[in-house]
């Protein structure tokens, strides 16, 4: 299941909460120190060390680092597989400054270098396989919606699966610094129910062409 | 001191050729400061377009702007006066009249300012400077995407500015291990030499790297078939990281060292944990040399869990560490200076950008936040609002053991102000702009993304650090002027560089003090307290 | 003094570990498993800091911790020169055989006088321990 954005929400509902009480427990830890520190006019008589806290303190965080590693490689094991059988497969080919997306029956739509490109559609609900190449430099396919993206590499094909589960308008940038117009490097996805989308191939296979 | 000096004639040129560790080092520091305000004024231009949305440089431009703001702040200022740092303090700091291998150390100077010369003279060329970004990644590099001499300069400067590092890091190495003064065993060595020690053995073993990649780019551009399709840019990128990420170590550990030191002085205590601290440090670099792939987590091509599991682990060293800080605040007395407070915005500001890069260590959120503005907030915290600060503790400490005149406290307590307000007005929303998809490298975003307004926020923010970075210059300016003298010890110090004069003389030490602990001068006041008790 | 190589040892013996530690994910297949230019990399790293260790190790154990003299000139132009001719020469290989041969040229001139430098050395330091 390639869930990236219920992927994204979950490790961060736990990444972020914990990195923010861990900021506010030093932090409080800081300001006491400080405040009793200013007030004192000698300093007071105190150990140098104390290893025995001191390597409980690491074990408690090495217990820290393994739940960390354990919700991160749960969650990413999925992400980084790709179904046997995708209900749907685009080819996605990215070149200096377009993107070209191709339907399994010949329809493409493309996008060269604009801030408003033309639409392809996907459907929701099912596992969408995107297969991706460059033609020439290193691009990144970025959905920030949907918290994924993936470097496409020239002369190699790289694969992953999408799922959108909510139907509407997606962006995609360029993520990849790629040479003066990687800021009009855009494409867009419109995800809607399985069978509009199929009367859309259809459609759309026999207008193929670039739109600008 | 078994060391005899033979004069040189020509002395005005003296340090051009010195083999002073304290002139190369000053030299170097002052070198450095240069290219960081040059690398400054292509933030401001860059923050000025994207607050004007466009229209003050084209994208072109830009992408040089980019391309040399992160290779000036990294190859030209951040790496050298930390490794500068080193280079100055590490002989004193372990009793040592000089360092070792002096003409090697003199060597590095010349080369970085070939490397820094080399670089940036790539803006007099026909096609600009170098605009491949600080990585300078294949195949965006290559003779086809990159023509031009800019590309050229950029990687002879890089080669050449690497190359001194590394000379200097074998310099400051061997001095620590092999030059320390009788009575200085490594476990007496102060708390910045330890951190000095770990960031040279990251220089040398791990920036050969960069030059290894530089070569083979160069090799690519004029011969082909050396970095071939997809995979052939994925080695680059594998080379590249292997010195890219503990760069980025090279351009922290020193400045932690630093503020260990202003922490300890102005609790008016010895540093917490001291042994507990090393073994942390060892740790924390070990460690370093191991995550490097994590910048390429995107990519599909590289072992995405190891990674993900050394740069997680980071978290144990760096607790330690933090705890070792905030163990050294405890029970002392403490006098808050400019430098302590700089040490302290160091400890809270250092800490965002690491739990951020914890954050971005997992792969699940680095495929949403990768390439985003949350990678650039996570990285200025760590080397602007982290390590910049912790450079400016450092400075304002030892600048009267360099110069012999005390730095304005009232002027310093207004350029930390300043430039706190300034750090975090800039890059903390960058977290918010990045979580919402905004894109780093581009010149300039739609205003539908209604990005404008942050974008507006942060570009008044580096106004405001323009200012307090011209503050501290005529802070700087002023107190050499007039010259209130520092004395041998202005502040209580714990450590060797404090028992001799302010500067120090050609071979740093007339007599040396009984060497019994990592904080000598310390047991010496506590020795005289408890005998006039 | 012999102690000082042990952080050598050590780091690369901690570095060696870490490369070990590479192993478990060669079970993972596919792009996201293994690639042989990590654990080179690293592995090479850990080496050479051993080799490093060792050789500090056998330094060490020669010199001892006797104090030995040291004689060090309060300048070296021909550093400087030396450094300068091979950014020279470097930087012509992006601009042509004319900036090369100048570069190798100034070059010489510093090896030269590195050479100089030495015999004064040892000549002072002869006369330094009559």
């Amino acid at each position: 299941m390639a869930d990236t954005l219920h992927a994204y929400r979950h490790v961060q509902g736990i990444y972020f909460p914990i990195a923010i009480g861990v900021f506010a427990v030093i932090i409080a830890a800081l300001l006491v120190l400080l405040v009793r520190g200013a007030r004192r006019s000698r300093p007071a008589a105190a150990r140098s060390q104390a290893l025995a806290f001191e390597v409980a303190y690491a074990l408690l965080l090495t217990g820290v680092v393994a739940v960390l590693l354990w919700v991160t490689f749960t969650a990413e094991t999925p992400l980084d597989r790709t179904a046997a059988h995708p209900a749907l497969q685009i080819k996605v080919t990215a070149a200096q400054w377009s993107w070209r997306i191709e339907y399994p029956n010949g329809a493409t739509v493309t996008a060269v270098s604009t801030w408003h490109p033309p639409v392809a559609l996907v459907p929701t609900g099912v596992e969408v396989e995107i297969v991706g190449t460059s033609r020439d430099v290193i691009h990144g396919f970025w959905l920030p919606q949907l918290h994924f993206q993936r470097q496409f590499l020239p002369g190699y094909v790289t694969r992953f699966d999408l799922r959108f589960d909510t139907a509407g308008l997606y962006d995609g940038e360029c993520s990849v610094f790629c040479g003066d117009q990687h800021s009009q490097m855009h494409f867009q996805l419109r995800a809607v129910s399985p069978a509009m989308f199929q009367q859309w191939l259809f459609s759309h296979a026999s207008r193929t062409g670039t739109a600008r | 001191m078994n060391t005899t000096t033979l004069p040189v004639r020509a002395a005005p040129l003296r340090t051009l050729a010195s083999t002073d560790h304290k002139r190369i080092a000053i030299a170097a520091g002052a070198v450095a400061f240069a290219f960081f305000l040059a690398g400054g004024v292509l933030a401001l231009l860059m923050r000025s377009q994207l607050a004007a949305d466009g229209g003050v440089v084209s994208q072109n431009v830009y992408d040089e702007l980019f391309t040399m703001h992160g290779s000036t702040m990294v190859y030209l200022f951040m790496v050298p006066v930390a490794l500068a740092a080193g280079l100055y303090f590490v002989p004193l700091q372990v009793g040592a009249a000089e360092v070792a291998g002096p003409r090697v150390a003199l060597a590095g100077l010349w080369l970085l300012v070939g490397g820094g010369l080399s670089m940036w003279s790539g803006f007099l060329t026909s096609g600009g400077a170098a605009a491949a970004s600080w990585w300078g990644f294949d195949p965006l590099s290559d003779s086809l995407h990159s023509p031009g001499s800019g590309m050229e300069l950029w990687i002879f400067g890089v080669m050449m500015a690497t190359a001194g590092q590394i000379l200097w890091a074998g310099c400051v190495l061997a001095t620590a291990l092999r030059r320390r003064a009788p009575g200085m065993t490594l476990m007496r060595m102060p708390v910045f030499t330890w951190s000095m020690l770990v960031t040279c053995l990251l220089t040398v073993f791990a920036f050969p790297a960069l030059i290894l990649a530089l070569a083979l780019l160069w090799a690519q551009r004029h011969f082909g078939g050396v970095l071939t399709g997809g995979l052939g840019a994925v080695n680059y990128q594998q080379l590249f990281w292997f010195y890219g990420h503990p760069v980025v170590y090279v351009m922290f550990f020193p400045f932690v060292g630093m503020v260990g030191e202003v922490v300890a002085t102005f609790s008016g205590r010895r540093f917490f944990g001291y042994s507990a601290f090393i073994v942390a440090l060892l740790a924390f670099a070990g460690l370093s040399m191991t995550v490097w792939a994590h910048h390429m987590f995107t990519m599909g091509q590289v072992t995405n869990k190891y990674f993900s599991l050394t740069s997680t682990a980071l978290v144990v060293p760096a607790g330690i560490e933090y705890l070792d800080l905030l163990g050294t605040l405890w029970r002392g007395r403490l006098r808050f200076t400019t430098a302590f407070l700089f040490a302290l915005a160091f400890i809270v500001q250092f800490l965002i950008g690491g739990l951020t890069g914890i954050i971005v260590a997992s792969p699940p959120l680095d495929y949403g936040l990768n390439m985003s503005y949350f990678v650039v907030a996570h990285f200025h915290y760590t080397l602007f609002a982290g390590s910049a600060f912790g450079l400016f503790a450092g400075v304002y400490y030892w600048f009267p053991k360099l110069t012999g005149a005390l730095l304005s406290e009232r002027l310093g307590r207004l350029h930390f102000i300043l430039i706190a307000i300034g750090a975090n007005a800039t890059f903390f929303p960058m977290f918010i702009l990045g979580s919402e998809g905004m894109t780093r490298r581009i010149a300039r975003y739609p205003v539908s993304t209604g990005w404008q307004t942050l974008n507006v926020v942060e570009t008044v923010g580096t106004g405001v650090i323009a200012l307090s970075v011209l503050l501290f210059i005529v802070n700087v300016v002023v107190s050499l002027r007039s010259r209130r003298e520092a004395g041998d010890d202005p502040w209580g110090g714990q450590t060797l560089e404090w028992a001799t004069s302010s500067p120090p003389p050609r071979h740093n030490f007339t007599r040396l003090p009984p060497i019994a602990s990592y904080a000598p001068l310390l047991d010496l006041r506590e020795a005289r307290e408890g005998a006039n008790a | 003094m012999r102690r000082a190589a042990i952080v050598l040892l050590a780091w690369g013996l901690l570095l060696g570990v870490l490369t070990a530690a590479q192993a478990p994910f060669a079970s993972v297949k596919g792009p996201f498993g293994l690639h042989p230019i990590e654990y080179i990399m690293l592995g090479s790293a850990s080496a050479a800091c051993l080799i490093a260790g060792l050789v500090v190790w056998v330094l060490d154990g020669r010199e001892g911790d006797r104090e030995i003299p040291r004689t060090v000139a309060d300048g070296s132009f021909a550093t400087a020169t030396l450094i300068v001719g091979l950014a020279l020469a470097l930087v012509g290989a992006g601009f042509g055989l004319w900036l090369i041969l100048i570069g190798a040229g100034i070059a010489m001139l510093g090896a030269g006088g590195l050479v100089r430098e030495g015999r004064a050395r040892r000549h002072s330091q002869r006369g330094m321990l009559r």
